[in-house]
C-alpha cells in the first residue's frame, strides 16, 4: 500500500513537473510581445472616443510561480532555494535592504523635517505602516492592477483596496472631513490621459520606504494614458513639507493576457512579528 | 497525491510570496544559523497576511510538549496556485519539522523552514543554509540510531 502510494505521489510530481516543462517550452515558442509591439496595437475607444481603460493590468513581470517549483532529489525531498546571495538566509533581507537604501529617486524634503525621516527609517521596522497590516496608500501602492468603468464611474483596484470616482464629478466636500489612506479622487480628462487628482489624506501612510511621510496636506496627481496595449501610469506628489513636488512613479503597465481573473477575498491581516523583533534589521 | 501536489506548490508559493512579503527581516526575530529538527502534531492553520501561521504541538528536545506558531508564507499565494485549507496541510497529522529558533529565546516561535511528510520525503522553502542544516541533522540523527 505504501509503495503504490509513494509510486503514486512520484508520477504526481512527475506530471507536475512534465506539465510545467510543456508550459515553459509553449511560452518559449510564442513569447510575449514587447512593450513596443503593445504601444503599438490599436487603442480601443469609447462612444465618446476616449480610451477604454477597463480592464487587468499587469507590470510585464513575474506573476507565475512555476518557475519557483523546485525538483525532487534522488531521495524524493523538495527543497526550494530562495535566491538569498551565498544561500544566507539573512541575506534575503539585506541585499533588499541595500537596494531599497540604493534607490534615489527619493522626496526631497525641507531642511526642518529630515531629523523625522532619519527617525523613523531607523525604526522603520516597527514604524513603517506597511508592516503593521496597514494599507500602503497612494501612491505608494503603485498603479492599480483593474481598472473598472461604467459609464462616467471608474473604479480603481489595487489588489482588494478600491478607489471610486465619476470622472468630471467635483468631489463632495464632506468626504473632505475623513482622513484617508488612499485620499478623495477627482477624475478629468486631458485629450486622451485620465487624471485623477486626489486630497483629504490622512498623516499615517508613506511615501515609501525610508520613512517617508507626508503631511495631511498632500495632494497626488495620478495619470493614465492608454497607447496600444500599453498603458503609461504616472503620481506627482505635491506637499508641504517637500521643497519641490516629488515624482513617486513613472512606469508602463500591460494589458493582462487574462482577463477573466477574478478578485479574490481579502484576507484579514495580522501583525504578528513585531513582539519578536531583536533589532532594526528589515528589508 | 494531492497532497503531495499541493505541497509541491506550496514550495514554490513560499518562494514567491517570500519576495512580496519579505518585510521586516527574518533574521531580526530568527537565527538563520540555528535549526532545531523536532516532531510536531498540526493543531492549527491561520490563513492570514502577511503569514500563514501553523500551529503545532512541538516535543522539545527535553521531552516538554509547546504549543508553537510557526511563521509561513502568505496565504493569498499559496490560494492562487490552490494551496488552501484543510488539504494543504492536514490537522492532527504528525510533521517532523525544522524550524529557525527566536532570537528572543521564545520557545513559542519559530521560522518553519522544512518539514517532513509522513512518508520520509522532505519539504522545504528557504534559503540553502535552511536545507543545509536541515540535512545535517537528519544524518546526525542517523548516525546516533545507528550507534
Amino acid at each position: 500500500m505504501r509503495t503504490r502510494l509513494v509510486a503514486g505521489s512520484l508520477v504526481v510530481l512527475g506530471l507536475t513537473l512534465a506539465s510545467l516543462e510543456v508550459r515553459a517550452q509553449q511560452a518559449q515558442r510564442q513569447p510575449p510581445p514587447s512593450l513596443d509591439q503593445l504601444k503599438a496595437m490599436p487603442t480601443p475607444r469609447d462612444a465618446d472616443g476616449k480610451p477604454v481603460l477597463m480592464g487587468w493590468w499587469g507590470g510585464g513581470g513575474g506573476g507565475g510561480f512555476g518557475g519557483a517549483l523546485g525538483a525532487p532529489n534522488e531521495r524524493g525531498d523538495v527543497f526550494v532555494a530562495m535566491p538569498a546571495r551565498d544561500g544566507r538566509l539573512q541575506n534575503l533581507e539585506n541585499d533588499s535592504y541595500i537596494s531599497q537604501k540604493s534607490e534615489d529617486n527619493v522626496p526631497q524634503y525641507k531642511p526642518e523635517y529630515w531629523s523625522k525621516v532619519r527617525d523613523l527609517d531607523l525604526h522603520g521596522n516597527l514604524q513603517d505602516p506597511a508592516f503593521n497590516c496597514k494599507p500602503q496608500g497612494v501612491p505608494r501602492q503603485g498603479p492599480p492592477n483593474r481598472i473598472v468603468q461604467l459609464g462616467a464611474e471608474v473604479i480603481l483596484f489595487n489588489g482588494t483596496t478600491i478607489r471610486d470616482f465619476r470622472v468630471g464629478q467635483k468631489r463632495n466636500p464632506d468626504d473632505l472631513l475623513i482622513e484617508t489612506w488612499n485620499g478623495v479622487p477627482e477624475g478629468r480628462w486631458d485629450g486622451d490621459t485620465l487624471i485623477v487628482e486626489s486630497i483629504g489624506f490622512n498623516d499615517q501612510s508613506w511615501l515609501g520606504w525610508g520613512g517617508f511621510f507626508h503631511s495631511f496636506d498632500m495632494k497626488v496627481t495620478e495619470t493614465f494614458t492608454r497607447v496600444g496595449n500599453a498603458l503609461h501610469y504616472t503620481a506627482l506628489v505635491e506637499d508641504p513639507v517637500l521643497i519641490e513636488p516629488w515624482h513617486a512613479r513613472d512606469q508602463w503597465m500591460i494589458f493582462s493576457p487574462n482577463q477573466n481573473a477574478t478578485i479574490p477575498e481579502a484576507t484579514p491581516c495580522e501583525e504578528r512579528d513585531k513582539n519578536h523583533i531583536v533589532n532594526n534589521r528589515r528589508g | 497525491m494531492k497532497t503531495l501536489r499541493s505541497l509541491c506548490l506550496l514550495c514554490g508559493l513560499l518562494l514567491a510570496a517570500s519576495s512580496v512579503y519579505a518585510h521586516h527581516s527574518v533574521a531580526a526575530q530568527f537565527d538563520p544559523e540555528k535549526m532545531v529538527m523536532a516532531k510536531g502534531i498540526l493543531t492549527k492553520v491561520d490563513w492570514i497576511n502577511p503569514h500563514t501561521y501553523f500551529t503545532m504541538d512541538v516535543k522539545q528536545p527535553d521531552g516538554a510538549l509547546v504549543s508553537m506558531e510557526l511563521e509561513s508564507a502568505a496565504p493569498a499565494a499559496l490560494r492562487r496556485a490552490g494551496v488552501a485549507g484543510r488539504e494543504a496541510m492536514k490537522v492532527g497529522t504528525e510533521y517532523t519539522i525544522f524550524y529557525h529558533p527566536a532570537r528572543n529565546g521564545d520557545k513559542g516561535i519559530g521560522l518553519l523552514a522544512v518539514f517532513t511528510l509522513p512518508d520520509g520525503r522532505m519539504i522545504g522553502a528557504s534559503a540553502q543554509e535552511s536545507f543545509d542544516l536541515a540535512v545535517k541533522l537528519v544524518e546526525e540523527e542517523k548516525a546516533k540510531s545507528r550507534k
